[in-house]
């Protein structure tokens, strides 16, 4: 059965693309016509051929000989048109489906390519492997905060923390916590968890700053509301990230990442 | 008698080739691309494009300082998308010009008006200028009816398709998801069955109803919309800009009010020449609130007979007039632009009544369409004119100004910030706001700014300088008082006056030593 299923997928998609255009490009004149029929029939139709019934009687006695039909077998009440119509929409279901299945396996098979390409790439190169994989580049690093409270520590290892916060500052002029990453990374993103028990607004805005050419440089600030902020930045390279909250007020979070490599 | 060839050619309402409409569109575009080109963006077209510029992906612009808009994110992901493309503020004007074609090649192609109908609705005071010359979310909502409109054949019933032009219709403005909303109820309606039992049946007789399932499907897909739509929506923190729902004005003293909004939206009327012409569309009727009420139930009464025998589009309708009511009523009033859409709706129930009773007269739809254009029609010339003419906002001389100048590298410190977004999203450089301790390209409607004033405003120009070390530009739509002390402040330009009034920018190079 798996192997059913195996060989049902890994088939090449191309024919079945290749055959549902084909009869897409084949059936959709009939449709067309059959529709436009129809619509005649219904007195619905937007334009009129003079001889549209002797067209639809043709269509109709087509249709009823594919199917294997003769007229008295119509549903009553249905007009020959729309029964043309519907068995020429009935034909082309098929085709759609199949088409729709190539493009399924299509996908799948692409999806494998990539995955056969990356992941060997992934393993030889750590630089793709840092961008497929973003490792947290501050798990576990030093970290100091402006001020705290609360008993809390005003430096550690690790910014993260099982309560709700992993430090808290004073009441301060621009609050903020510095980490230290080690050594020269390049970073390409961040994320921060927010307090989750209250006060999630203390934390706006927050900038992220970096530590380049004797100055701290801002390269990110987030303004909304959030509880988990997630933001990719311009990669740059630094060793020293901090996370400041301009203007005088409390600051605390809950956990911060720094992904690079 | 017989109607001359060129009437017959002009009022025949159904279309079989492209020749006539790529004859109509290639000139509306060529027009809009004229009045794009002498059009001076202002605040709320510039800062959705700068908001969608920074935004960091898609998600972003859900989550992010996009959600104190007020508006739904589509127009936002759209804009988003162009930005990979133009970063440069004029990008919104192509992905505007853009939106309103495929409007136009819809409307021209597809629907079945008379053609000098079609030409005189490109023109008009709406599709001509507020909605396709105004870069804003609005052009989506009228791109998304004509899709619908476009898709919808009794016949032959396209669920997935017109499911998902509603779903994205919800997701451009309330006015869309009121739009989406209703006729989703046209379209639902449409395609229940119902059978009801003869007298001569027995006991117990039943009434049954029939619905596909692929209509239960496209109704989810809608739902989901509008699900998304009231999650993430509403700005999180009560501000001036977002105020809440007010219910104690919905009274019947509010119903004249509210059929003026409906006469002002159908026709309004501002031939005024002046610069400041924006702000006078309602000028002619606000002061005969009794002749405009009277005016305004003429022209629901009007619409709705219009559409008879469509019961199902009467009810429609109907139900979007009032939902977007009383919206109006109890939460943000708004202006002809938002006012329009009754005309825009109204325009969209024509189109599928027309598709769903082809044999039916058509002339009182066509004589009321035609008659609000040709209302509108002194409107759209002096607008237009005016706006070639004169200039629309001072934002973009000032940021022109400054790279002439050489300037743009200097820090900017500018106030007020929701006002200041124009010149910044046109040098694509963040300021400093007074308002917030924020660095940004543009403004993010908090609740947590502060109120603005020039002292403010030159005292945070002073601490910038003095903590970077070097002058910085202080860009402001008031002239600053005198500087402190050992400070100076050199007063560099002005822009014109231009229609909308408080985008009158001076910039200053200030120095503290």
């Amino acid at each position: 059965m798996l192997t059913r299923i195996l060989r049902y997928v890994f088939r090449s998609p191309l024919p079945l693309l290749a055959s549902g255009l084909g009869h897409w490009r084949r059936h959709g004149a009939r449709i067309r016509r059959a529709r436009a029929l129809c619509q005649c029939g219904d007195g619905l139709c937007l334009r009129r051929w003079p001889d549209w019934e002797a067209r639809a009687s043709r269509l109709y006695l087509r249709s009823a000989r594919t199917l294997g039909t003769l007229a008295g077998t119509a549903p009553a009440g249905a007009t020959a048109p729309a029964l043309a119509a519907r068995h020429a929409l009935r034909q082309a279901t098929g085709p759609y489906r199949g088409f729709l299945a190539g493009l399924a396996r299509f996908a799948v098979l692409l999806a494998a390519a990539l995955l056969g390409v990356l992941g060997p790439a992934g393993a030889l190169s750590p630089s793709v492997r840092g961008r497929l994989f973003p490792r947290d580049l501050a798990a576990g690093r030093p970290w100091v905060a402006s001020s705290s409270q609360d008993g809390l520590p005003g430096r550690s290892a690790g910014p993260t923390s099982d309560g709700p916060v992993f430090f808290h500052t004073q009441s301060s002029h621009n609050p903020n916590v510095e980490i230290d990453l080690g050594d020269e990374h390049v970073i390409r993103g961040v994320r921060v968890i927010n307090r989750t028990d209250c006060c999630q607004e203390r934390a706006l805005p927050l900038n992220v700053e970096i530590w380049k050419d004797g100055t701290w440089q801002l390269v990110a600030q987030r303004r909304a509301a959030f509880t988990v902020w997630k933001y990719d930045v311009e990669p740059v390279r630094a060793r020293r990230i901090r996370f400041l909250r301009p203007g005088t007020t409390f600051l605390h979070l809950k956990q911060i990442s720094v992904f690079g490599q | 008698m017989r109607m001359p060839r060129a009437f017959k050619w002009l009022a025949k309402s159904r279309e079989s080739g492209w020749a006539f409409t790529w004859g109509v569109c290639i000139p509306y575009v060529l027009f809009l691309v004229f009045m794009h080109v002498h059009h001076e963006m202002w605040r709320d077209e510039v800062h959705a494009w700068t908001l969608a510029r920074l935004a960091n992906g898609f998600w972003d612009l859900v989550t992010g300082d996009r959600i104190y808009e007020g508006h739904p994110p589509l127009w936002f992901w759209y804009l988003h998308v162009w930005t990979w493309f133009i970063q440069a503020a004029e990008g919104i004007q192509i992905a505007t010009v853009t939106a309103a074609a495929v409007a136009a090649i819809l409307l021209v192609r597809f629907a079945p008006f008379p053609r000098f109908l079609k030409v005189v609705l490109l023109f008009s005071y709406y599709f001509g200028y507020e909605y396709s010359v105004m870069s804003r979310n609005y052009v989506l909502g009228w791109l998304l009816v004509c899709l619908f409109c476009a898709l919808y054949h009794p016949a032959r019933i396209r669920h997935l398709a017109l499911a998902l032009a509603l779903a994205l219709m919800a997701l451009t403005s309330f006015y869309g998801l009121a739009m989406s909303v209703f006729l989703l109820g046209f379209y639902v309606l449409d395609q229940i069955r119902f059978s009801f039992p003869s007298r001569a049946d027995l006991p117990p007789r039943v009434i049954s109803v029939t619905i596909s399932p692929r209509v239960i499907g496209a109704t989810g897909i809608v739902g989901i919309a509008v699900v998304f739509f009231a999650l993430y929506s509403d700005p999180p923190d009560p501000n001036p800009f977002a105020p809440g729902f007010v219910w104690d004005s919905l009274t019947l003293k509010a119903v004249p009010r509210m059929l003026f909004r409906v006469t002002t939206g159908y026709l309004p009327w501002s031939a005024k020449w002046v610069t400041d012409f924006w702000w006078h569309s309602q000028d002619f009727w606000e002061p005969k609130i009794l002749l405009s009420a009277c005016v305004g139930a003429g022209i629901l009464v009007w619409a709705l007979l219009a559409l008879y025998p469509s019961w199902r589009l009467m009810v429609a309708y109907a139900g979007c007039i009032v939902g977007i009511q009383i919206f109006e009523q109890t939460r943000h009033e708004g202006g002809a632009r938002h006012w329009g859409h009754f005309f825009m709706f109204f325009v969209a129930c024509a189109w599928l009544r027309s598709l769903a009773h082809p044999r039916r007269s058509k002339w009182p739809a066509t004589l009321l369409i035609l008659g609000a254009v040709a209302f509108q029609t002194p409107t759209f010339v002096a607008y237009t004119v005016v706006d070639t003419r004169e200039v629309f906002s001072g934002g973009r001389d000032t940021a022109a100004f400054i790279r002439r100048a050489g300037l743009q590298d200097l820090p900017m410190v500018a106030g007020p910030d929701f006002l200041a977004v124009t010149v910044a999203g046109y040098l694509r450089k963040p300021f400093y706001a007074c308002e917030t301790d924020e660095i940004n390209e543009t403004v993010v409607f908090h609740g947590r700014r502060r109120r603005f004033s020039t002292e403010d405003l030159l005292n945070k120009a002073v601490s910038v300088s003095r903590e970077l070390k070097r002058p910085v530009l202080l860009v402001s739509n008031q002239p600053v008082p005198p500087p402190p002390p050992g400070v100076t402040c050199a007063d560099l330009f002005s822009s014109r006056p231009g229609t909308v009034t408080d985008e009158v920018f001076h910039v200053y190079r200030l120095e503290a030593r």
